[in-house]
C-alpha cells in the first residue's frame, strides 16, 4: 500500500454535464504520484507563475500538482463556443486557458470533487496529534485536507470532513522542526517538506481533523 | 416659575440617575461578555490538554496569560522547548501512561466547564461538543499529547452589545499557543506552535447570564499552519 510504483491502468473517464456542455472523453493512464510530488517540491516555496497565485493558494497549488501527476481533468465547455467556462459544479475539476472550476482553487470544492465525483480515491481520516515518527497510509502525490474545527463554520463547514486547507504528501524524512515521518508541501504559508499533520505549526492540532486522499488509479 | 424649575431639577436628577445606571449597566455587560468570551477562547484551546483541564476547577480557571517565552517568529525552527504552567506537570522523563480515571476526569471537566461558558443550544455546544469523544480517545495515545496551552496578548478589537435583543458580538486578536510532547524512540520531543488568530465570538443573554453561542477563529495572514 505504501509508496507504490506505477500501476499501468487504462481508464475511461467521461463527464456528463448540464447546460449543454459535454466534457471530453479521456483515456487516462495511471496517476503518477511521483511526478505530482516532484512538481510540488519544485514549486513549494515559489509558485509556478504559469498559474495565478492567490492569497489563499493551498488548493490551487495542490490542484496543479495533481494535474502534473495526470489526475484527470473534467472540463466544462460552452457548447456553442467550445471554450471552457468557469463553474461551481464540483463534477468538474480543471484549469484551462485561464479558466478554472471552483474545485480547482477552493478547498471544500476540491474535497467534494475528489470525494463525490471520482472513483479514484480512498480517504483516510486522522484526528488530533499524530506524533513525530508516524507515517500515514498515503503515497507520494496524495493530497491531504485539514479541518481546524473552528466550531462555527469558518471554512464553510458542512459537517464532518469539510476541508479548510490542503497539502500534498511528497516524501519521508525530518522536517525543519525535527519531526520525522511523512512530509508534505503546502501553499498559503509556503512550506517545503513539513511534517504531514502540520501539528508542529498548529496550536489547535489536538482538535484538528485530517483527511488523506489516496489516489488509487 | 419656581415650580417649573423644581420640576426641571427633578427631571434633570432623574435623567442623570438614569444615565449613571445605564453607564453602569453597559459597563457591567461589557465586563461580563469580555470575561466569558475570553474563557471560551481559552477553553477552545485548552480542551485538548487533559492536564490543563484536570487542573481547572471552573470556567474562571481559564485565564489569558502573557507568555514571554513564545518565539517572535511563529515559523521559527527552535521549537524544542516545552512551555507549560501546570501546577502538576506530568513527568516527561519517561513514557507516560494515562489511566481511565484521568480520561474520565478530562471528560467531566470538559462537560462541566463548557456548560458554564457556552449556551446549550448555540453552535459551539452543538458542533464542538461532538468532538469530546475524539478528544478523550486521543488521551489514550500518550505517544503524542497536548501538555498545556494558552493565549498571549488577547486584544478586543470590537465589542457590540445589543441589550434589547440580548445578543453580543466581540472580535479579538491574540497569539494562541499549545505545547506538545511526543515520544520518539526513547524520549519525548517537544513542539510549541503558536500563531496570531482573529476571533469572532457571539453571545446571548440566557436568563440574565451571558453565554457564548459561537466562536469563529481564523489564522491571521502568515500564521496558517
Amino acid at each position: 500500500m505504501k509508496k507504490w510504483g506505477l500501476n499501468l491502468v487504462l481508464t475511461l473517464s467521461t463527464g456528463v454535464v448540464g447546460l449543454g456542455v459535454m466534457s471530453p472523453i479521456a483515456f487516462a493512464s495511471s496517476y503518477n504520484g511521483s511526478a505530482a510530488a516532484a512538481y510540488a517540491d519544485q514549486y513549494a516555496i515559489n509558485g509556478n507563475t504559469a498559474y495565478p497565485i492567490y492569497s489563499d493558494d493551498c488548493t490551487n497549488y495542490v490542484s496543479q500538482a495533481l494535474a502534473a501527476g495526470g489526475f484527470p481533468e473534467v472540463v466544462d465547455y460552452n457548447l456553442n463556443t467550445g471554450m471552457p467556462i468557469q463553474t461551481s459544479d464540483n463534477r468538474y475539476w480543471f484549469y484551462q486557458d485561464g479558466v478554472r472550476s471552483y474545485s480547482w482553487s477552493v478547498a471544500e470544492d476540491l474535497r467534494l470533487h475528489l470525494a463525490g465525483y471520482t472513483s479514484y480515491t480512498h480517504m483516510y481520516h486522522y484526528y488530533g496529534l499524530q506524533g513525530s515518527g508516524t507515517y500515514n497510509a498515503l503515497s507520494y502525490g496524495d493530497p491531504i485536507a485539514y479541518n481546524w474545527n473552528s466550531p462555527s463554520d469558518s471554512c464553510w463547514s458542512q459537517g464532518a470532513g469539510t476541508a479548510c486547507h490542503w497539502s500534498i504528501d511528497t516524501s519521508i524524512g525530518t522536517d525543519p522542526k525535527g519531526y520525522t515521518g511523512d512530509l508534505a508541501d503546502e501553499h498559503t504559508n509556503n512550506r517545503y517538506h513539513v511534517f504531514w499533520s502540520l501539528e508542529d505549526y498548529n496550536p489547535y492540532a489536538a482538535t484538528t481533523d485530517i483527511y488523506g486522499y489516496h489516489i488509487t488509479y | 416659575m419656581k415650580k417649573v424649575i423644581a420640576v426641571s431639577a427633578s427631571v434633570a436628577t432623574f435623567v442623570s440617575l438614569c444615565s449613571v445606571a445605564f453607564a453602569y449597566t453597559n459597563s457591567s455587560n461589557e465586563n461580563q461578555v469580555e470575561k466569558v468570551a475570553a474563557e471560551a477562547l481559552v477553553y477552545d484551546l485548552d480542551q485538548g490538554s487533559m492536564f490543563r483541564m484536570n487542573e481547572s476547577n471552573s470556567a474562571s480557571s481559564l485565564q489569558v496569560h502573557p507568555e514571554p517565552q513564545l518565539s517572535n517568529d511563529a515559523n521559527s525552527t527552535s521549537q524544542g522547548t516545552l512551555i507549560e504552567h501546570l501546577n502538576k506537570a506530568p513527568d516527561l522523563t519517561k513514557k507516560l501512561t494515562i489511566d481511565q480515571a484521568q480520561q474520565n476526569q478530562h471528560r467531566q471537566k470538559l462537560e462541566d466547564i463548557a456548560s458554564q461558558i457556552f449556551s446549550p443550544n448555540g453552535k459551539y455546544m452543538t458542533n464542538d461538543m461532538n468532538a469530546v469523544d475524539e478528544i478523550i480517545q486521543n488521551d489514550d495515545t500518550p505517544r503524542a499529547f497536548q501538555v498545556d496551552s494558552g493565549i498571549d496578548q488577547l486584544t478586543w478589537t470590537s465589542i457590540n452589545i445589543d441589550t434589547a435583543n440580548g445578543t453580543a458580538t466581540l472580535k479579538a486578536t491574540g497569539d494562541s499557543w499549545a505545547s506538545f510532547a511526543n515520544w520518539e524512540n526513547d524520549h519525548y520531543v517537544f513542539a510549541t506552535p503558536h500563531g496570531i488568530m482573529n476571533w469572532t465570538v457571539t453571545l446571548s443573554d440566557n436568563n440574565g447570564t451571558w453565554l457564548v453561542d459561537s466562536i469563529d477563529r481564523v489564522f491571521a495572514n502568515g500564521y496558517q499552519p
